[in-house]
């Protein structure tokens, strides 16, 4: 079999593994009620009066906190618990593959969750005349976010064969890299220690990376950021995978 | 290596190359962006990336913003933010010159002190519970300092003009260089006798001192130093072709005109005392060549714009407001307020070689009057019953901008005196001096304002007991010009850049209709009553009109029903305006209901519409 086709594979049997019950319907009803609820609400979408998106795209990373790790937490404990992964080894594929191929299902049903978010840009571009770019980025920042959460999530869930400590991890290490760039944490590392550390916590900050795509500005560091944030957890996730299958 | 060792290696290998790529594209590539906001909010204009390049020496930004401030509304938060990217914009053009230090002046601290002392003004919400700064100090190495006391929200659009203005101001070594070349008394006048007073100064001269280094040039001058960056003319007339001459060379040389011309000049006191209709400004050639041309016979009245009294609209006083001006252009963006006397009217000539911008014009209730037969008429309403609006707009100031070349291809007329030379070819000797310049070098370019009275101190300025206070924006338009013609190209280039403020269209239209809505209604109130007090006062004078009106039945019945109109009537007000707000509300509830309800419905529907399929594919008896 091909890489492609083996990634097929696996992301098939993963995404069709989350419609087999309801846990995918009731995570999408959760997850656009939350999102609706707080741009409508506690972001003022209407009465701010401005045809953008910020009040939508702002609570996008407080939702991801607690849904993503939601989504990722079975992602390798159920199967490790199941003891399923080792039927999944058995297959004619490299631990990369299976890593992949699951975490790309997993993002892709997170796609779906944020993609039906879209009747707000059809009332954004009624009620008046929104910046598209703008939406376009934010809409992709929101996404690359997401796809940071989910990875962290997956390596995290190789991790343990239990969902609850797989869920409660992931949300404490996305909650850190949501603070890094907050003032009174940068305050302090740049008190008493080296610049250079300073320097680093800023640069892993999502809040910061976030904010230039919710703006419609497109940065290197941003994408860069998101990127090898992503690479790096799916590599260590791929090597703590090949660990278990080894024991 | 067994899986463990492998595991800790690589994730240690992971986290090190994480952090190090991180940090590395952090602080080498902040500037890599790609700005896909519609009018590029985040990329800093060609002509503001210029001036930071160019800059020849360093100066230091001191940016204080309060963090209060930031965190108090989202609003001045993502205004702050905008600013800062501006600024960072700035920077990243500078290659080093521009050295940006951030301030959060918190209370009794030391960079409190230091904004206020460098004369930044303390901001204070609407809300009046969160004060602070936010505003911008520069300084050159010589220790000149620009400051921006408090960025404005509503100045948004011109952020990156009032910067790279100041920029330039700094980066220039003192002021530039304004050339006055004028018969109006500007400057004042000596007394006539000993033991007279003399004239003072018009107040238009020391503010233009203020910002520039002012050189009065004569009007019988032979050449205009190619140091003068901007040469004033106002209201022009009689130049000898000698001086018409250096003014045309100057142009083509690449320096800035700022010509005030007028085909009435109230003020020109030397005109009005030989008696009859003064003449118009007279620039001989050059405003042909240039590519405008001032009609010299007639004025600009506009009956919308002009100035009321008791009696009505004034024709010869025009009130420029925000309606009527050019809002890209920073000369005359924020202007809304400018009196004109007697303006003329330009029009680009045909076959012009430059480009013509109207940045004044007035609105198509506007019409010529005859000079001749209306400058003396002393009554407003005698020229009003003569007035014929045209139905279309007419320019008032105009930018010029392009190439140009000379109005004296075969040089001035030379001749016994030295004066202007006769009519007849023939016997005119021409000069035609070494380095004449034919063609211009550089883009010429200009302001053309169809007005010289604005300058006159009793149009703009108010004098009480108390002092003298400007009353309108006179002043304002002919610095802006000064500055912007000799700010260099790249700040002549600049315009208003977009903003982020984009309100809901449909609430506003919404609010707009209720209140035109209010407004007939409340009209028809208002007539109703007076209808009703109508009835009431015929009623009464139907009666005898006596002393005392005594209450006849149908006065009580006409009254009884008054009131219950009026009632009525006040009920309705009230009903409509809960409607209206009621639209509003409804409106929002609306979008509040479709994007909290709508797609969780649909996804519940899906589901039990899958779930219904699939049981009956696992069971199809049923």
């Amino acid at each position: 079999m091909s890489g492609a086709r083996n990634l097929w594979v696996v992301g098939k049997r993963e995404l069709r593994s989350y419609f087999a019950t309801p846990v995918a319907y009731v995570f999408l009803v959760v997850f656009l009620l939350l999102a609706g609820f707080l741009s409508q609400f506690l972001g003022q979408f209407y009465e701010g009066g401005q045809a953008n998106l910020e009040s939508f795209f702002s609570f996008n990373i407080w939702l991801y906190l607690f849904l993503v790790p939601a989504i990722s937490m079975r992602l390798w404990s159920e199967e490790r618990r199941n003891g399923t992964i080792e039927l999944l080894m058995t297959l004619p594929i490299t631990e990369t593959q299976a890593v992949l191929g699951k975490y790309l299902a997993a993002w892709a049903f997170c796609g779906v969750a944020l993609a039906l978010t879209f009747p707000i840009w059809i009332t954004v571009a009624y009620l008046g005349d929104p910046d598209h770019g703008t939406i376009v980025t934010g809409y992709l920042g929101s996404f690359l976010m997401s796809g940071a959460f989910l990875a962290i999530g997956s390596m995290v869930s190789a991790c343990t064969k239990n969902q609850v400590i797989a869920f409660v991890v992931t949300a404490t290490v996305g909650f850190v890299f949501i603070l890094a760039d907050f003032p009174f944490i940068t305050g302090v590392i740049d008190a008493y220690l080296p610049e250079v550390f300073g320097q680093l916590v800023r640069s892993i900050g999502f809040m910061t990376h976030f904010s230039g795509l919710q703006r419609g500005v497109v940065e290197l560091p941003s994408v860069v950021f998101f990127g090898s944030l992503i690479a790096a957890a799916l590599y260590v996730n791929t090597l703590l995978v090949a660990h278990v299958k080894a024991s | 290596m067994d899986t463990r060792t492998k595991l800790i290696v690589g994730a240690g290998l992971a986290a090190a190359l994480f952090g190090a790529v991180n940090v590395l594209t952090s602080t080498k590539f902040s500037g890599a962006r790609l700005d896909l906001t519609e009018d590029k909010l985040y990329t800093l204009s060609k002509g503001a990336k210029d001036i930071a390049r160019g800059l020849d020496e360093p100066i230091r930004l001191e940016y204080y913003a309060s963090r209060e401030l930031r965190d108090a509304t989202p609003t001045i938060g993502a205004f702050m933010r905008r600013v800062e990217d501006v600024l960072d914009g700035f920077v990243r053009a500078s290659k080093g010159k521009l050295i940006l230090e951030r301030f959060d002046p918190l209370e009794f601290s030391e960079a409190e002190d230091a904004a206020a002392l460098a004369g930044l003004q303390r901001v204070a919400l609407q809300r009046g519970d969160v004060q602070g700064f936010f505003g911008l100090v520069m300084r050159n190495s010589v220790g000149d300092v620009e400051t921006i006391p408090a960025f404005n929200r509503n100045d948004e659009v011109f952020l990156e003009y009032e910067i790279a203005q100041r920029l330039v101001a700094l980066d220039d070594a003192g002021k530039p260089v304004l050339g006055l070349m004028t018969d109006l008394p500007l400057m004042g006048a000596p007394a006539a006798q000993p033991g007279q007073q003399g004239a003072p100064e018009w107040q238009i001269v020391p503010l233009l001192r203020r910002q520039f280094d002012l050189r009065t040039i004569d009007t019988d001058t032979t050449a205009i130093a190619p140091d003068v960056d901007v040469l004033m003319l106002v209201h022009p007339n009689g130049l000898s072709e000698r001086t018409l001459y250096a003014i045309d060379q100057y142009a083509l040389g690449g320096g800035r005109i700022l010509a005030l011309v007028d085909p009435f000049c109230a003020v020109d006191t030397g005109a009005a005392s030989q008696g009859g209709v003064p003449g118009g400004s007279d620039l001989g050639p050059l405003l042909a060549t240039w590519g405008v041309e001032l009609d010299v016979d007639d004025f600009v009245a506009d009956r919308t714009l002009a100035r009321m009294d008791e009696g009505g609209p004034v024709l010869v006083s025009m009130r420029i407001d925000s309606s009527v001006v050019d809002e890209s252009d920073p000369v005359t963006a924020r202007l809304s307020d400018v009196e004109l006397f007697t303006p003329g009217s330009l029009t680009q000539v045909e076959g012009a070689t430059t480009t013509f911008t109207p940045l004044v014009t007035t609105t198509d209730d506007a019409g010529l009057l005859d000079k001749a037969a209306n400058v003396r008429v002393l009554d407003p309403s005698d020229m009003l019953a003569n007035f014929v609006p045209s139905g279309e707009p007419f320019t008032l100031v105009a930018r010029l901008s392009g190439p140009i070349s000379t109005a004296f291809p075969e040089g001035y007329a030379v001749d016994g005196d030295g004066e202007a030379g006769t009519e007849d070819e023939g016997s005119v000797q021409r000069a035609l001096p070494p380095g004449h310049v034919a063609a211009s070098t550089r883009p010429f370019e200009a302001i053309v304002v169809a007005d010289a009275d604005l300058l006159f101190d009793g149009l703009w300025l108010g004098r009480s007991l108390f002092g003298v206070s400007k009353l309108r924006e006179n002043p304002d338009l002919v610095l802006n010009a000064a500055e912007q013609l000799g700010g260099g190209d790249a700040l002549i280039g600049l315009r208003a850049r977009g903003t982020f403020d984009r309100p809901f269209e449909v609430v506003r239209e919404l609010r707009l209709a209720a209140s035109a809505e209010l407004d007939a209604e409340q009209t028809r109130l208002e007539k109703e009553l007076d209808d009703v007090n109508g009835r009431i006062e015929q009623i009464a004078a139907d009666q005898g009109g006596g002393a005392t009106v005594l209450l006849t039945p149908e006065l009580e019945e006409e009254l009884a029903r008054a009131y219950e109109v009026r009632d009525a009537t006040r009920k309705e007000l009230r009903r409509v305006k809960y409607d209206l707000q009621r639209d509003e509300e409804a409106l929002g509830r609306r979008v509040k209901a479709i994007n909290i309800l709508t797609m969780p419905l649909v996804v519940v529907l899906g589901g039990l519409i899958v779930w219904l399929l699939r049981r009956k594919r696992a069971n199809p008896s049923r």
